[in-house]
């Protein structure tokens, strides 16, 4: 059988309000749907059960908000990316809007960092709040493979806090990369008892060289 | 919805999706440029709720007129309720976020008995009086429709009216009733007593009731003169030109039903005679393919779902079933579409068309024999025999099916022992047609045999007999069990118990109420769900209050007995119910309305089917 000619078409979209309450198996259903709203030339897969290549770069967790987020998928044309991210815009949810669309410039694999903003109530100052990750930072990180303390200290890239009304604002720059991702849910967590609510908003996605995943 | 106010409830409820709104396709209009708010609100979860094609249907046709919004609204999980209440956060709606008590019109859909204490609870939730005699003039108009409507009796002192029959037009019309007298300034019982006056709508309240010392109901009337004594159903008659929702809400989460829906037609040719739909829903009144397939293509284009359901009652007795077919073919293949053709006839056509039709993916097939014996089937006015059975099974093995299930009821009128061994009989027989055919090696088979119990259900043929008592139902089942033996029959029953509650609610009168919310009171609600129902908890309201449950459910009614629905007229009429249950006592089948007219009353109120030629 002949090869199909196809291109992958990289989208960049916001995840944020009540969209934050979606799990990443129904955001995948909720973008696959709205792709086929959008009626681009859509690749399908050729085998007995055909569906949509769609790879997202690295999924939030539920209850976070991501302003930067990334997902490639195969079309059969290559398509003006404005156009593309028109189309689909004027589809997706309102809370999913559609930042831009172009064709990658990086692999997925070459994600190295991401930065968050992590707003939580608490008593701690920022001073308090800083100097708790000055040294060590142990936590007790779950795999689907096991659980372990680890010092997680080496994959955090920058972390600062200041004062807001009820608590503090944190902002952090974490490894993603896919072999040593950290889960920005470890730094609420390592703050345990002393923060009574969070909320982490991810702002951008970085590769190696520091610049924004294009 | 702004959900500022429950941000920090939603990070500790199950399914957080369920209550922020804000999906693809949400309607927000500018509540300050409307007259009347209206809040849809349906007594099940949110997954539930958002599946329901009706529902979408009604807010459509309200939607259409710019003075109006009509929300959504769905009975949060006990985790979210329990938050809820801690905080003193009231129900509120989806789109705007705004408490349900303060709307114009909340209105219910009552699809089956054991939502009603969801109904009253969700009432209570939003800061509602439940009870309409302690509602005043600063409290929303409570309404509710909806199959259970049609006995609206036990709901009676919770509601103030009921839309009897489907409410396309009929629910607009009372909206507008509503505007004209809210700019007015007039009260609610003067909105009320105009109300009754619209066809379809039964507004209890002004209508008295006495019982007799046996019981029974006594007399049935309405209070005042120009208050009709029977309340007749409204229904569309032409299907293509019916406002039909192409554009609505997409889920974030995953729901029930999470596909496009198709309502091909209305009705149903058969007369089975268990079946409540079946009687309700008539007459028969089909869409056109044309229309069919320009809606599923709007809606294909506007959702962008996968698969299409195509709804009735029964699908293969669409009359133009193979062209709707053929035209759906035509581009749903090349979109990846799956078509899916739920509620098959076990003896309908069963042919290529319909197997490429269907979904490749699933290897099973579902019929609803219903009953073990040809006897029985008789008696249920199934109109299915053995050989059609085993041919539409013979069909389904021939195209590769290895998986068939069968749906079957227990409890039924007239039953013995032997119609249930009959079940497992019929069951065997299908598993030794599977093994004396040609197949690919190694490839066994599975029958289920899902076994329900009979609820008798108003304006059906038997809506007069009483239901088994819950230990007959139990041994009947256990005996079913026994005479399974292979191990490729794979045997489901349903709760005995949940059955009993059904009938009691399917043929109560308005004496429940005061059941319903001590019910309420002491925390019963999901009664359909198996985390929630408690039998025993029931019982301790029934006697509470001082009802006996027995005397609804089991009890065989008197054909002249006043019975407590008799205030509503469904279109069929009650001399045709009564004909049609001495035919099942005496094991006499009527054939389907193409066959014969069997003048169930519709003849001159729409019917088409008996116009075009059957006897009447």
């Amino acid at each position: 059988m002949q090869a199909i000619q196809k291109y992958t078409l990289r989208v960049f979209w916001q995840k944020k309000g009540n969209a934050r309450y979606t799990s990443h198996l129904d955001t995948q259903r909720t973008v696959t749907r709205a792709l086929v709203r959008s009626g681009l030339p859509l690749y399908y897969s050729q085998g007995y059960n055909p569906h949509l290549k769609l790879v997202f770069a690295l999924p939030v967790s539920l209850y976070q908000d991501a302003l930067y987020d990334v997902f490639d998928v195969d079309i059969l044309e290559k398509v003006d990316p404005a156009v593309a991210a028109a189309q689909l815009g004027a589809v997706m949810p309102p809370d999913m809007p559609v930042l831009k669309a172009a064709y990658p410039v990086k692999k997925f694999k070459e994600l190295a960092f991401a930065s968050y903003e992590i707003s939580i109530r608490t008593a701690l100052s920022p001073e308090e709040l800083q100097s708790r990750f000055a040294g060590e930072v142990v936590v007790e990180k779950k795999s689907k493979k096991k659980c372990a303390f680890t010092d997680i200290s080496p994959m955090i890239k920058e972390l600062s806090a200041e004062g807001t009304e009820d608590g503090a604002l944190i902002k952090c720059t974490l490894s993603a990369s896919p072999d040593n991702y950290l889960n920005p849910k470890y730094i609420t967590e390592f703050l345990g008892e002393d923060i009574s609510f969070s909320h982490t908003v991810r702002t951008m996605l970085f590769d190696e060289d520091g610049k924004p995943l294009e | 919805m702004n959900t500022d106010r429950i941000k920090h409830i939603l990070a500790e409820v199950e399914k957080p999706g369920r209550y922020t709104g804000g999906e693809y396709g949400e309607l927000i209009k500018d509540k300050n440029a409307v007259d009347v708010r209206m809040a849809f609100c349906f007594p099940d979860t949110y997954e539930i709720g958002m599946s329901n094609l009706g529902v979408k249907i009604l807010r459509e046709c309200l939607n259409a007129k710019p003075w109006l919004w009509c929300e959504r609204c769905y009975a949060p999980w006990d985790d979210m309720e329990k938050k809820m209440r801690a905080e003193c956060i009231p129900l509120y709606a989806l789109e705007s976020g705004d408490d349900i008590k303060d709307f114009d019109i909340v209105a219910f859909t009552l699809q089956y008995e054991l939502c009603y204490t969801n109904t009253v609870n969700m009432l209570n939730l939003a800061g509602i009086p439940i009870y309409a005699a302690d509602r005043d003039d600063s409290h929303p108009l409570i309404i509710a429709g909806g199959a259970c409507a049609y006995n609206p009796e036990p709901m009676a002192d919770f509601i103030d009216i009921f839309s009897i029959g489907e409410g396309e037009y009929a629910l607009v019309e009372l909206a507008e009733l509503y505007r004209k007298y809210k700019a007015e300034g007039k009260s609610k019982a003067e909105l009320l007593r105009a109300a009754a006056k619209i066809k379809g709508m039964y507004v209890p309240s002004l209508y008295e009731v006495s019982y007799g010392d046996d019981g029974k109901i006594a007399s049935f009337a309405p209070k005042y003169e120009d208050v009709p004594a029977v309340v007749e159903k409204t229904f569309i008659t032409d299907m293509d030109n019916v406002p039909f929702p192409t554009f609505h809400e997409m889920p974030y989460i995953d729901t029930v039903h999470d596909r496009m829906v198709l309502e091909v037609f209305r009705g149903c040719i058969r007369g089975c005679r268990f079946c409540q739909a079946g009687m309700i829903c008539r007459p028969v009144r089909e869409k056109s393919p044309e229309v069919l397939d320009r809606q599923a293509k709007e809606l294909y284009k506007n959702t962008g779902y996968n698969e299409i359901s195509m709804c009735s009652l029964s699908i293969s007795d669409y009359s133009r079933l193979t062209e709707l077919l053929e035209k759906l073919l035509e581009w749903t293949e090349k979109e990846h579409i799956n078509l899916s053709l739920p509620s098959m006839r076990i003896d309908s056509f069963y042919g290529e068309l319909m197997e490429k039709a269907m979904n490749v993916r699933q290897s099973g097939l579902t019929f609803a024999p219903e009953a073990g014996t040809q006897r029985l089937r008789d008696v249920i006015n199934k109109n299915i025999n053995k050989e059609e059975i085993m041919a539409g099974c013979a069909a389904a093995f021939d195209r590769g099916r290895t998986a068939l299930k069968l749906y079957f009821m227990n409890g039924l009128p007239t039953e013995t022992d032997d119609d249930i061994r009959g079940i497992a009989t019929l069951a065997q027989e299908i598993v030794d047609l599977y093994y004396s055919k040609k197949r690919a090696k190694g490839k066994g088979v599975t029958v289920t045999v899902s076994v329900s119990c009979f609820v008798p259900k108003p304006f059906t043929p038997f809506q007069w007999m009483g239901q088994d008592r819950i230990e007959e139902l139990k041994r009947k089942q256990l005996l079913l069990k026994e005479c399974i033996t292979t191990r490729k029959i794979v045997y489901n029953y349903h709760d005995s118990q949940v059955s009993f509650l059904e009938a009691v609610f399917a043929r109560g009168d308005r004496r429940l109420s005061a059941a319903i919310a001590e019910a309420v009171r002491i925390g019963q609600r999901f009664d359909s769900w198996d985390e929630f129902f408690s039998f025993d908890n029931w019982m301790r309201v029934f006697e509470t209050v001082g009802i006996d449950p027995e005397f609804y459910a089991n009890r065989s009614f008197d054909f002249d007995e006043l019975l407590p629905w008799d205030h509503i007229d469904c279109g069929v009429s009650k001399e045709f119910l009564v004909r049609e249950a001495k035919n099942a006592l005496a094991e006499t089948t009527t054939p389907d309305c193409r066959t014969r007219c069997s003048g169930c009353g519709m003849q001159n109120k729409g019917c088409t089917i008996c116009k075009k030629g059957g006897e009447n």
